[in-house]
């Protein structure tokens, strides 16, 4: 049961219906959406949905008993057992087949990965973490703490949940929901990112781009890896939005994941703004264990790296995810020695232009790491480089729908967008039956404009 | 907004999408039975689909797409639905500019002797074979789209061969609604005159076969999903045979999940058949290209130098590129019996021409 799918659409209906009439009763309410998540997850991988429950368990046990342990030495001794299962655990089905590749000699287990494991196990880690931290945080109900891990909306892609911003929810007993028209209009905006435009993006460049560059004019690679920064962006903001969506419909808040990240003049802007719930993650639970920026600059700088290059690697099992996330700590490294100094004194006219340098800057940097991210190896990034460098208007070049909805993407973040925040409000102006249709019309033109076929979600490869 | 609100407004309007692509969605409903929908469910997608129709929402659908087709390329939108057939199956006239010349070409003309002997498939390929330039269509399911990058890396080794990629993710035989290869191949053929087509599939059908239990060998039952894919079969080859073009159906390799690998196994086995029948089908057996030495799944295998490589992604189906380049070395090796493969001078590599100017017909 793929997430766009009807079958989907379908069972949703029913999740719905049953949450709703047993969101007054707590414990009924958390057991029909215990169950819809693992009905949902064991659709896909019946097999691993044993190991979502086994990590969910280890997470809820673990969380116990650190809080219950009021011995430091034996808390962290405890903390460290559960980081190396639950880490153990994500290396062994994530990285095994790069560590085999890469050495030749461990042996090859060809191993599924299981969907979401990157999620979920962070979410468990930073859990217990908290509960490290700050004990009062503990959730002694298993079954909050299986639904925090298990939740259908977001076990996939995120985006990553904090427990103690989700599971006091789950006891909240709404009657009214202000929030509905919000997520009914979340996920109209979804599926226009993800089927309509994350699709065409991908079939007609990205793909073909990232599979054989040699085949493009500089042009057509230039506009090519551009577009697969619009594409990202629609695939990963698009499932964001349809997880905000429909936790929204059953009254529970998911946090926001993506906020004009394109729109950003610097790094940092940009990792305010991009997969928002990881890079807190990160910074939370990696880079101040680290020591943050509170031990000197080298100290700082080497901080960054390693959170980064670790993030890079925490989106798949290849080097290449490996450099991209050191490209990024090294930009940040760079945006921190450098943040604020240039044209600080600039007003009017020459400010804007600064500003305009500045996210042509930050746009090309972002845009020309992803080329590592969407590179199936180091050679094939290097040839997507080469091919934009080596002014040759020989192979595929960019057509005119291509660039409108590159342009578009990328262009539509650079505006003020409050205006959007009225759309929600407008459909709560209309009566039922013409929000039904008009949500119903929309849905259906949109899909009319997607593939006739349902493609893959890039990130729950990871 | 109350929680009863809520539920009707996302049932009304899941209702009125579904209706609105009611066209699609039937496609999708027959898929899930693989014996034919029960009775009742027939009737109602019948009234929905006579409901549909009319209203002209269909013809709709239809004018809309094919309209809009010149945004799409490939295989992203089932183009082939603006022929005059699909057309006039839903009430509508020809859509001015497309599916103008998609009626069935004549047969090309069989080269003297061609079929003669015993072995005409044999003769044919060393009495006819074929020069440069030539137009090589490549379609299938997803493994046909991770092939065709292959191909074509291979072919800009060569002078004069063009590839037409047109492989369709999640397509096969096994349902027709989703996407009509018959129809499909026969309106990429008029299209774009191919010389050779290299057909990769099977992926998405082989799990629909019933295997045979007393068998030791994977051999799928002679039941009605099993003559419908064979009938299927049989009509897609025949696009090709009738117009004497030449074809490589390249068979599933080996696959990580022990049940689909059985299925596999007896679908290759239904596909070298029907292509031994045909007058210039060739089966390709890739079973253990990809294989570990004792034959069995593996996700790296050793190149010749003795370099671990990952040939498989990680849902034990699909190749990696480097598997990919596995399987079109094997490729070549056979179609250089077909083909001339002229190696490509430098300076002509770097002018060769590129996909969007193929020439169309």
């Amino acid at each position: 049961m793929q997430l766009l799918s009807l079958e989907f659409a379908a069972f949703f209906l029913v999740v719905l219906a049953l949450a709703w009439t047993l969101r007054a009763r707590s414990t009924a309410f958390r057991l029909v959406l215990l169950a819809a998540s693992y009905i949902f997850y064991a659709s896909l991988q019946p097999a691993f949905a044993v190991l979502l429950l086994a990590v969910s368990l280890a997470t809820w046990g673990a969380a116990l008993a650190v809080a219950g342990t009021p011995r430091s030495g034996a808390k962290k001794a405890l903390m460290a057992a559960y980081l190396a299962v639950v880490l153990g655990d994500l290396c062994f089905f994530k990285y095994s087949g790069m560590i085999a590749e890469l050495t030749g000699t461990f042996p090859d287990l060809s191993i599924a990965l299981p969907l979401g494991i990157s999620f979920f196990t962070f979410q468990g880690v930073g859990y217990v973490v908290d509960v490290y931290r700050r004990p009062e945080e503990l959730v002694r109900s298993p079954l909050d703490v299986l639904l925090f891990m298990a939740f259908f909306p977001t076990v996939l892609s995120g985006p990553i949940l904090r427990a103690r911003d989700f599971i006091p929810q789950l006891k909240e007993g709404l009657q009214d929901w202000t929030d509905a028209n919000q997520a009914f209009w979340l996920i109209i905006v979804g599926l226009f990112k993800k089927v309509a435009l994350s699709s065409y993006l991908s079939e007609h460049v990205t793909r073909q781009l990232f599979s054989y560059p040699e085949g493009f004019s500089s042009l057509g690679a230039l506009v090519g890896v551009m577009a697969y920064s619009a594409q990202i962006y629609c695939d990963f903001s698009g499932y964001s939005d349809l997880a905000q969506g429909l936790a929204g419909l059953l009254g529970l808040r998911v946090p926001d994941n993506f906020d004009q990240p394109y729109k950003a003049l610097n790094l940092r802007q940009f990792w305010q703004g991009w997969h928002i719930t990881l890079s807190t993650w990160l910074r939370d639970y990696l880079y101040f264990p680290l020591g943050g920026n509170r031990k000197g600059t080298s100290r700082r700088n080497l901080n960054l790296l390693v959170t980064m290059g670790l993030g890079g690697l925490w989106h798949g099992a290849n080097l290449t995810f490996l450099a991209w996330g050191l490209l990024h700590g090294l930009g940040l490294v760079v945006t921190h020695a450098v943040g604020g100094r240039i044209g600080a004194g600039l007003t009017g006219f020459a400010a804007r232009l600064r500003d305009a340098a500045f996210w042509a800057a930050t746009f090309g940097f972002v845009t020309l790491a992803w080329v590592f991210f969407a590179a199936p190896d180091f050679g094939t990034a290097a040839q997507v480089l080469l091919r934009i460098v080596s002014f040759d208007s020989a192979g595929t070049g960019p057509s005119l729908t291509l660039m409108v909805i590159t342009f578009g993407v990328v262009g539509f973040q650079a505006l003020r967008l409050d205006w959007l925040r009225t759309c929600p409000a407008l459909l709560s102006r209309l009566p039922a039956p013409a929000m039904a249709a008009s949500l119903g019309i929309l849905g259906a033109l949109i899909v009319r404009f997607g593939p006739d076929g349902m493609l893959p979600f890039i990130y729950f490869s990871f | 907004m109350k929680g009863g609100r809520i539920i009707w407004v996302y049932a009304v309007a899941l209702a009125i999408g579904i209706f609105l692509q009611f066209d699609r969605v039937q496609p999708w409903l027959s898929a899930k039975f693989a014996d034919g929908m029960p009775g009742w469910l027939a009737a109602v997608v019948d009234q929905g689909k006579a409901l549909h129709q009319g209203l002209g929402l269909t013809a709709l659908g239809l004018d809309l797409d094919c309209s809009t087709a010149g945004l799409f390329d490939g295989t992203y939108k089932n183009t082939y639905r603006c022929q005059d057939a699909a057309l006039a199956e839903a009430g509508r006239p020809r859509i001015p500019g497309l599916g103008a010349d998609y009626a069935l070409a004549a047969p090309r003309e069989v080269a003297a002797g061609e079929n003669s002997g015993d072995d005409p498939k044999t003769t044919a390929v060393h009495k006819d074979k074929l020069s440069a330039p030539c137009n090589v269509l490549v379609v299938g399911d997803s493994l046909a789209v991770s092939l065709a990058v292959s191909l074509e890396k291979a072919f800009r080794e060569y002078d004069g061969l063009t590839m037409i990629p047109k492989g369709k993710i999640a397509s096969g035989l096994e349902n027709p609604q989703y996407y009509n290869w018959e129809q499909a191949l026969a309106q990429f053929v008029q299209e774009y005159d191919p010389q050779l087509v290299v057909v990769m599939m099977g992926a998405n059908d082989a799990k629909y076969l019933n295997l045979d239990p007393e068998s030791p060998e994977p051999v799928a039952l002679s039941d009605r999903r099993r003559s419908a894919y064979e009938n299927r079969l049989e009509k897609f080859l025949s696009v090709m045979d009738e117009r004497g073009i030449k074809s490589y159906w390249i068979g599933l390799p080996v696959m990580g999940d022990p049940e689909l690998a059985r299925k596999s196994q007896a679908l290759n086995a239904i596909i070298r058949q029907a292509c031994q029948a045909s007058a210039h089908g060739r089966f390709l057996d890739t079973w253990n290209l990809l294989a570990s030495p004792e034959g069995a799944y593996s996700q790296h295998i050793a190149d010749a130098s003795g370099h671990w490589v990952r040939v498989r992604e990680g849902d034990k189906i699909h190749f990696s590129t480097a598997g990919g380049d596995i399987i079109v070395k094997a490729i070549l090796k056979n179609i250089e019996e077909n083909i001339e493969l002229p190696p490509k001078a430098v300076k002509q590599m770097a002018e060769a021409p590129t996909l969007p100017e193929v020439q169309k017909r």
